[in-house]
C-alpha cells in the first residue's frame, strides 16, 4: 500500500517542485527588473511588470509645455510619425501614432534610451516606459510638444516635428551570440540615425542600417530593422 | 571438443534451479475494461498539451528582457545555460539505461532510485535554463535553429507534465509511460543539439 502511495505522490512532488522552483525563478528575475531601474545599465522597457507603475508620474506633473495653436478637437493624425530632439539636444526622439496608439523611441546614442508606449486622447499623448521613464505631450497638426522623463530621471522638454520617412522609430530584435539583442534606432528627416543597441544587457551605438532594406550588420551577424507603428508593443508585454 | 546434442536416452541436463519465472499475470487479469483509461489518459495529454501551448504562447508574446538571473562560475550566461543543459542531458542517458529496469522484478532497487532522482535533477536543471529562454529570449523563430529549439522546448514540458501525471495511475496502458520518456528523451537530446552543441562548436567549448 505505501508503495502504490508512494507511486502517486512521487510524481506529483517531483511536478510541484519544477513548478514551484519555476515560479520562483520567475519571481526573482521579475524583482531584478524592477530594480534594474536604478543601475542604468539597462533602462529601456522591457518586462511587463514596470508598465504599470510608473503611470502615476506623467499625470502628477502637468504638461508644463505651452501648447500653440490650440486647435480644440483637432483630431490626431490616424497615422503618423513626429521626430526630433530634445531642447538641449541631449537625445533625439521618434514617435509613431497610430489612431489612438502612440510608440516612441528616445535614444542619444549611447547612454539614454527609452522605449515608451500609450496613448493618444485627443490632443493629449501620454506615455510610459519601463522604470518611471514618461513621456506627457501635446499634440497638434505638425508636432507634439512636451516632455519626456528618461528612467535614470532626466527630464526633458522637446519637440517633434510632423515627419515622412525614412523618419521614424525603427526596432530590430535578434540574437547574437546567443545573447537576446534589441537595438532601437531613431532616424530625423534627414536621415540621420541615432540608435543604440543592448546585447545581453550591454549596451553599445547600434550600427547604421540601409535605409532602403533596413539591413544592417553587427558583429558578423546580419539583422533587418523594422520600422515600429504606433499599435506596435515596445514596452511590457 | 566437440559439442554434440544428447541423445534422446542420455540424461537431460538439469534445469538452472527453479530459476523458471512465474510467468506474471498479464493485464487480462484485471478487470477493468480498456476503455476505463481513455479518460484519464486523454485528460493527461491534454494537460500536457496545455502547458506546452501557455509556455509558448508566454514566450512569444512576452516581451524579451534580454537579461536573466546570472550564475557565477561561468564565462556567461549563455555558457551557464550551455552546461546545465548538458548536465541534464547527460542524466537524460542515465535515464534511458535505468528506464527499463523499472518494471524488472529482479533489477536491483538502486536502478529505480537511480532513475527517479536521475530524472528529477535533470529536469530541475534545465528550469533556470527556460526560465531564462522564456524570460529573456522569448519564443524565437528567426531561424530554423531557434525555431525547432523553441517548438521543442515547449513541447518537453508539455510531455513532462503529461508523464508526471500518467505515472500518478498505475494503470495505465503499458505503452504510455514509456512512450512518454521516450519523447521526453528525445526531446531533450534534441534540445541539447540545437543549443549546448551549437554553442560549443559556434562560440567554443569552454566553461
Amino acid at each position: 500500500m505505501s508503495a502504490r502511495r508512494r507511486r502517486t505522490t512521487g510524481p506529483l512532488a517531483t511536478l510541484a517542485a519544477v513548478v514551484l522552483f519555476t515560479v520562483v525563478l520567475f519571481a526573482a528575475n521579475s524583482r531584478v527588473d524592477e530594480q534594474a531601474g536604478a543601475a542604468p545599465s539597462y533602462p529601456d522597457g522591457s518586462s511587463g511588470s514596470a508598465t504599470a507603475t510608473p503611470s502615476a508620474e506623467p499625470s502628477a506633473e502637468p504638461t508644463a509645455e505651452p501648447s500653440p495653436t490650440p486647435s480644440p478637437e483637432a483630431p490626431p493624425a490616424q497615422q503618423a510619425v513626429f521626430a526630433g530632439l530634445t531642447s538641449g539636444g541631449e537625445a533625439t526622439l521618434a514617435m509613431a501614432v497610430n489612431d489612438g496608439a502612440a510608440a516612441a523611441y528616445l535614444c542619444d546614442g549611447s547612454e539614454i534610451e527609452a522605449w515608451l508606449q500609450g496613448t493618444v486622447d485627443g490632443e493629449t499623448m501620454t506615455l510610459t516606459g519601463r522604470n518611471g521613464a514618461g513621456l506627457t505631450g501635446t499634440v497638434t497638426d505638425s508636432a507634439v510638444l512636451g516632455t519626456v522623463t528618461t528612467s535614470t530621471g532626466l527630464t526633458l522638454p522637446f519637440s517633434a516635428a510632423l515627419s515622412t520617412p525614412p523618419a521614424g522609430v525603427y526596432e530590430s530584435r535578434t540574437t547574437i551570440d546567443g545573447l537576446a539583442t534589441r537595438i532601437g534606432w531613431a532616424v530625423l528627416p534627414d536621415g540621420t540615425q541615432v540608435g543604440v543597441a543592448t546585447i545581453g544587457g550591454e549596451k553599445q551605438p547600434a550600427p547604421p542600417f540601409d535605409p532602403a532594406s533596413g539591413s544592417f550588420e553587427l558583429d558578423g551577424t546580419t539583422g533587418t530593422a523594422e520600422p515600429v507603428d504606433g499599435s506596435d508593443t515596445v514596452v511590457g508585454g | 571438443m566437440t559439442d554434440t546434442r544428447p541423445t534422446p536416452d542420455a540424461p537431460v541436463r538439469p534445469a538452472e534451479p527453479t530459476a523458471v519465472p512465474v510467468p506474471r499475470p498479464h493485464r487480462a487479469a484485471h478487470p477493468e475494461p480498456r476503455d476505463a483509461f481513455r479518460l484519464p489518459l486523454l485528460s493527461f495529454v491534454l494537460a500536457g498539451c496545455a502547458v506546452a501551448v501557455v509556455l509558448g504562447v508566454y514566450a512569444a508574446e512576452h516581451e524579451p528582457a534580454g537579461y536573466s538571473l546570472d550564475v557565477p562560475g561561468f564565462s556567461s550566461p549563455l555558457y551557464v545555460k550551455t552546461w546545465l543543459t548538458t548536465a541534464a542531458a547527460v542524466l537524460g542517458v542515465v535515464q534511458l539505461l535505468t528506464a527499463a529496469r523499472m518494471h524488472d522484478a529482479g533489477a536491483r532497487p538502486w536502478t529505480r532510485t537511480l532513475h527517479r532522482w536521475s530524472g528529477r535533477v535533470s529536469v530541475l536543471l534545465t528550469v533556470p535554463v527556460v526560465v531564462h529562454c522564456v524570460y529573456a529570449l522569448g519564443f524565437q523563430s528567426g531561424s530554423t535553429r531557434a525555431l525547432v529549439h523553441s517548438a521543442l522546448g515547449c513541447f518537453f514540458y508539455g510531455v513532462f507534465v503529461t508523464k508526471m501525471l500518467a505515472l500518478t495511475r498505475p494503470g495505465l496502458p503499458r505503452w504510455a509511460v514509456p512512450v512518454s520518456g521516450g519523447l521526453l528523451f528525445t526531446t531533450l537530446i534534441a534540445l541539447w543539439f540545437s543549443s549546448s552543441l551549437w554553442v560549443f562548436t559556434s562560440s567554443g567549448f569552454r566553461f
